[in-house]
């Protein structure tokens, strides 16, 4: 009875072994993204069903990302930035913030993280990665997670205004774009 | 206990204190520049098959992979200050076709940290890979208005042994997929 026991013990950790699968959701897109020059304003980065890379804790759908079950979860998110402009005076700066919010536009809007770059003279038409990094936060079921920009109001510099530059792209020698990565903490 | 088990994945965990330099050229962001990699600085793994003969990591099955990556970088000049200072760090997918960052980081210098140490971190990437690919680390150009002729990976004098270079990547699911690259 008690080899039974231990083979059925066996059978059940090898079978959940088999189907191990990490409760995490990630998401990158695959497009660039063009960047309104308001300063100030929260920018939203919109993702696609297909910038869905692998799924397991939450439903997404019109472009939002809503979790599944109340938790602790551990968020990132990343950006790459280039503002596309010159820039006139070694003095210019120009200072982007990323952040990832929690339901974004509604009374219970609240930051998770954040991370920003400032661009200076000579770099401002070079790419710069906006990296948030991994943070442990509580979401309840329903919460959805937003990944958005903001232009912070010291920068002297504007953004390439032009509506078909698209200021969150590859950066040269690499693919990236933008993703959110979230996992459930066990 | 049951969810340790449960989750105990396939992985490889890489961690060394040495120094490599490199050249980086404007220009030249197609070429990858690998990190040299150490059998005896491998602290854990469970994913690739490695031998004596081994020269490349080698996906062992398709699946969802997770990549964290830390690179400890100097780029060692004073050209940067006003110019422009754009380097990409990452772990590359390695295929007859296909040379290409999977996961990765830019990262933008200038005059403040052209000749110092950074911690440039590839935080947690889900990428779907297919066995047989390679990956491995490296880093190369971005986007750069002079060439880096002394730029690396290391620790400073006083503090020797700090992290210059870890990796973890880790099988998180068995799921068949289908992503074109990263």
């Amino acid at each position: 009875m008690r080899i039974k026991n231990i083979i059925k013990l066996v059978l059940f950790f090898t079978t959940l072994n088999g189907f191990a699968q990490e409760p995490s959701f990630y998401i990158r897109s695959l497009r660039s993204i063009h960047i309104e020059n308001k300063p100030s304003v929260i920018q939203e980065i919109k993702f696609n069903d297909v910038d869905v890379v692998y799924n397991k804790i939450a439903q997404f759908y019109d472009h939002k990302t809503i979790i599944s079950a109340p938790g602790n979860y551990e968020i990132s998110g990343f950006a790459n930035i280039n503002p596309g402009v010159m820039g006139n005076n070694i003095k210019d700066s120009l200072k982007i913030e990323l952040l990832l919010i929690k339901n974004h536009q509604t009374a219970d809007e609240t930051v998770l993280g954040s991370a920003y770059f400032t661009y200076s003279y000579g770099n401002f038409d070079v790419a710069a990665g906006l990296h948030i990094e991994p943070k442990i936060v509580y979401l309840n079921a329903d919460d959805k997670v937003s990944l958005c920009v903001k232009i912070l109001p010291e920068s002297t510099v504007e953004i390439n205004k032009n509506p078909k530059y698209h200021h969150i792209n590859k950066p040269t020698g690499m693919e990236q774009i933008a993703g959110v990565r979230i996992a459930k903490v066990l | 206990m049951f969810c340790n088990f449960a989750y105990s994945q396939q992985q490889f965990y890489y961690t060394t204190s040495d120094h490599q330099s490199f050249r980086l050229r404007p220009g030249t962001e197609k070429t990858f520049h690998y990190i040299n990699l150490d059998r005896s600085q491998i602290v854990t793994n469970s994913l690739f098959t490695i031998d004596n003969s081994t020269k490349k990591l080698i996906i062992p099955e398709n699946g969802f992979y997770e990549i964290t990556a830390t690179f400890h970088f100097n780029p060692h000049t004073s050209t940067i200050k006003n110019n422009r200072g754009g380097v990409n760090f990452g772990i590359v997918q390695i295929s007859e076709n296909l040379e290409q960052y999977v996961a990765a980081t830019r990262k933008s210098f200038n005059g403040d940290n052209q000749d110092g140490f950074s911690v440039i971190k590839i935080y947690p990437t889900i990428i779907y890979l297919q066995a047989g690919v390679a990956v491995a680390p490296a880093i190369n150009s971005g986007l750069m208005g002079n060439v880096l002729l002394g730029c690396e990976i290391g620790c400073e004098k006083r503090n020797k042994n700090c992290t210059s270079f870890e990796w973890y990547i880790k099988l998180i699911s068995k799921e068949d997929a289908y992503q074109k690259y990263y």
